[in-house]
């Protein structure tokens, strides 16, 4: 994009059939939002989305630790979060009641969900003007604290939190060892295929992130694809069949048939919304875990996704060891969060 | 000498043009003189680096004692020579990425067999989260790396010792050495100029990983397992600040410089020896 390689949606936005544009309307604001540093607006096309991060839970520990699932499951907000996990842990039969992760690539799924959830647009990892860094403001130094808590002061996570990452998520739920935690929906495919009867029989099941107090249920992570602008050297004559042929691809993967087979075949939600029940009704064991049931519902109440910026990446990613150093007690919230922005702003800005 | 200049020196004196830059991946240039440098050394982080990269490149050591060991303990093996030299080797044939899997596996404390035995048998109260704690991480990928690499100074030792004539210790014995003494006078003087290749090499190699530490670990908990190899990466590929990246790969280079001099000047020193 810095490069001005990328060519706008709105001068290829013709090319699209009216119905096509129509499934895809509802998104436009959010990817607008993330292209928000482009005069030119919107940048890429969206075909799939995944919103972050959904909750997974052993629905039998609910049970045993007497707490009613379909009250307290998925928790409502932070406080309620902390007190089920609670229960879990000290009546259930698991060892712990919320895992976090502390790698690069998963702190930041539990957290900035959190984040966005308590805050808003603030919980965003770039500020509104996108051309800095939002991790040293107040709702996120709340938010750490929030998260850290819940491994520093509740106990509720393993001791291996400082550098746990989500894909032992499925073992650790199958052996009965943890009780709740969020992870990144594509990890569903793994839950089918090494809990596949606790998936089918509802043992385990998904619920939506908590949408309190923003009324926003985390962010979401886009899967665009964009039409590059001719090259200098190219003749128009030769470029011309190019872009059509490129436009074509775009328009058969927002196609009914392909976005109805997206989630089940690639781990992507349909961007179109007019094939959402098509697309929940191919997802094996629906019924009983969930998957698609809370996936839709916080795409109903997602606002924000991670930006085009190509700061984006290192802006989630760089502020880890600080927060590692949070959960192992070195830091605190409010110094993690001065250092992040601090390193942020001298090593990526 | 033509293709030297172009793979080796050209791209490398480039590197050092790019370190004056604020280069980014994609974008313009903007010549900053010695910032980077200077940022780097007023940066708390780049000492933690630094400390790690050589606790790292200390599995150099343990490399060469296990490998003279195993050297010595089947240089002299009638039977199945070929065959536990090929077990020793066997490290060495995987992958980095493959090996720190395994030991990935192997050293998982919730399901790994090695801490779920020893928390099983009550010798560890609670499981061993190593990666949680940055002094275990630092000793688990230096163990690692060692174990990873030693036969390659392993091959050498052994080629060297297998050159020794025999005659050599015989006349040792004739004088009436014993088994240190021989060790002593005879094979470590021979063996001196081979461990002289075979450290400066590894050395080099193990200053510069970034793979197997990167996979174990992440570089963390916190900065703490980020040797300057795996800075010089999260630079260029994350950030896309190729100019302070380079700027990381001169310090890099120079860290390594200090210990090949030293391991250049012995070697030169133990030649003269043995020539007078």
């Amino acid at each position: 994009m810095d490069g001005g390689w990328i060519k706008p949606f709105s001068e290829y936005k013709d090319n699209f059939s009216q119905e096509t544009l129509d499934g895809i309307e509802w998104i436009l604001p959010v990817i607008e939002h993330a292209s928000r540093m482009y005069d030119e607006g919107i940048m890429g096309i969206p075909f799939g989305f995944e919103p972050k991060n959904p909750f997974i839970a052993r629905i039998d520990h609910f049970e045993e630790a007497g707490l009613d699932p379909e009250e307290d499951f998925p928790p409502k907000n932070y406080e309620h979060l902390i007190e089920v996990a609670t229960t879990l842990q000290e009546d259930g039969p698991g060892e712990y009641g919320f895992q976090i992760w502390g790698t690069a690539s998963d702190w930041l799924e539990v957290s900035n969900p959190m984040a966005i959830a308590l805050g808003g647009t603030d919980g965003a990892f770039l500020n509104e003007a996108a051309d800095d860094t939002n991790i040293d403001n107040d709702t996120w130094v709340q938010n750490i604290k929030n998260w850290s808590e819940i491994y520093t002061k509740h106990g509720l996570s393993s001791g291996g939190t400082v550098n746990a990452n989500d894909e032992t998520a499925v073992a650790l739920m199958r052996q009965g060892e943890l009780s709740m935690t969020q992870v990144a929906p594509a990890n569903h495919p793994s839950f089918m295929e090494q809990a596949r009867d606790m998936m089918m029989d509802g043992t385990l099941q998904w619920g939506p992130m908590y949408n309190e107090p923003s009324g926003q249920r985390g962010t979401f992570l886009l899967a665009t694809m964009a039409i590059t602008r001719k090259p200098e050297q190219t003749s128009q004559e030769e470029w011309a069949p190019k872009e059509r042929a490129a436009v074509q691809f775009v328009e058969k993967l927002l196609s009914k048939d392909f976005q109805r087979s997206l989630q089940q075949n690639y781990g992507y939600l349909p961007v179109r919304d007019d094939v959402w029940d098509d697309a929940s009704d191919q997802v094996e064991g629906e019924d009983s875990h969930h998957f698609s049931e809370s996936l839709f519902t916080m795409a109903e109440e997602i606002d924000v996704a991670w930006s085009f910026h190509p700061k984006q990446r290192p802006a989630m990613v760089s502020p880890t060891p600080h927060m590692q150093k949070v959960l192992q007690g070195d830091l605190t919230p409010e110094q993690a969060c001065k250092d992040a922005a601090e390193e942020f702003r001298n090593t990526i800005l | 000498m033509l293709a030297l200049l172009l793979i080796l020196w050209l791209p490398f004196t480039r590197g050092i043009w790019m370190s004056l830059h604020e280069w980014p991946v994609v974008g313009e240039r903007t010549f900053i003189g010695f910032d980077n440098y200077e940022f780097l050394l007023g940066w708390d982080t780049f000492y933690i680096s630094i400390k790690a990269t050589i606790i790292y490149g200390l599995s150099t050591v343990l490399q060469l004692v296990i490998a003279l060991v195993a050297a010595l303990l089947i240089v002299n093996q009638k039977w199945f020579k070929n065959f536990t030299s090929s077990l020793f080797l066997l490290p060495y044939t995987l992958p980095p990425v493959v090996s720190g899997t395994v030991w990935l596996y192997l050293l998982d404390p919730n399901f790994g067999p090695i801490l779920t035995a020893l928390t099983d048998y009550g010798l560890l109260e609670n499981g061993l989260f190593w990666r949680s704690s940055g002094d275990l991480a630092i000793t688990v990928i230096t163990l690692v790396g060692a174990w990873t690499f030693w036969p390659f100074m392993f091959i050498i030792i052994l080629a060297t010792l297998q050159s020794i004539p025999e005659e050599h210790y015989e006349a040792a014995k004739i004088y009436g050495a014993n088994r240190v003494q021989r060790f002593l006078k005879v094979t470590l003087p021979q063996l001196k100029s081979a461990i002289i290749v075979a450290v400066t090499l590894r050395t080099i190699w193990n200053l510069s990983k970034v793979a197997q530490p990167l996979q174990m670990t992440g570089g963390g908990p916190g900065y703490d397992t980020s040797v300057l190899g795996i800075l010089l990466y999260r630079f260029a590929s994350d950030n896309g600040r190729m100019g302070l990246s380079f700027a990381v790969g001169i310090f890099l280079l120079l860290l390594t410089s200090v210990f090949i001099v030293v391991f250049i000047r012995e070697n030169r020193r133990s030649q003269q020896t043995e020539l007078k």
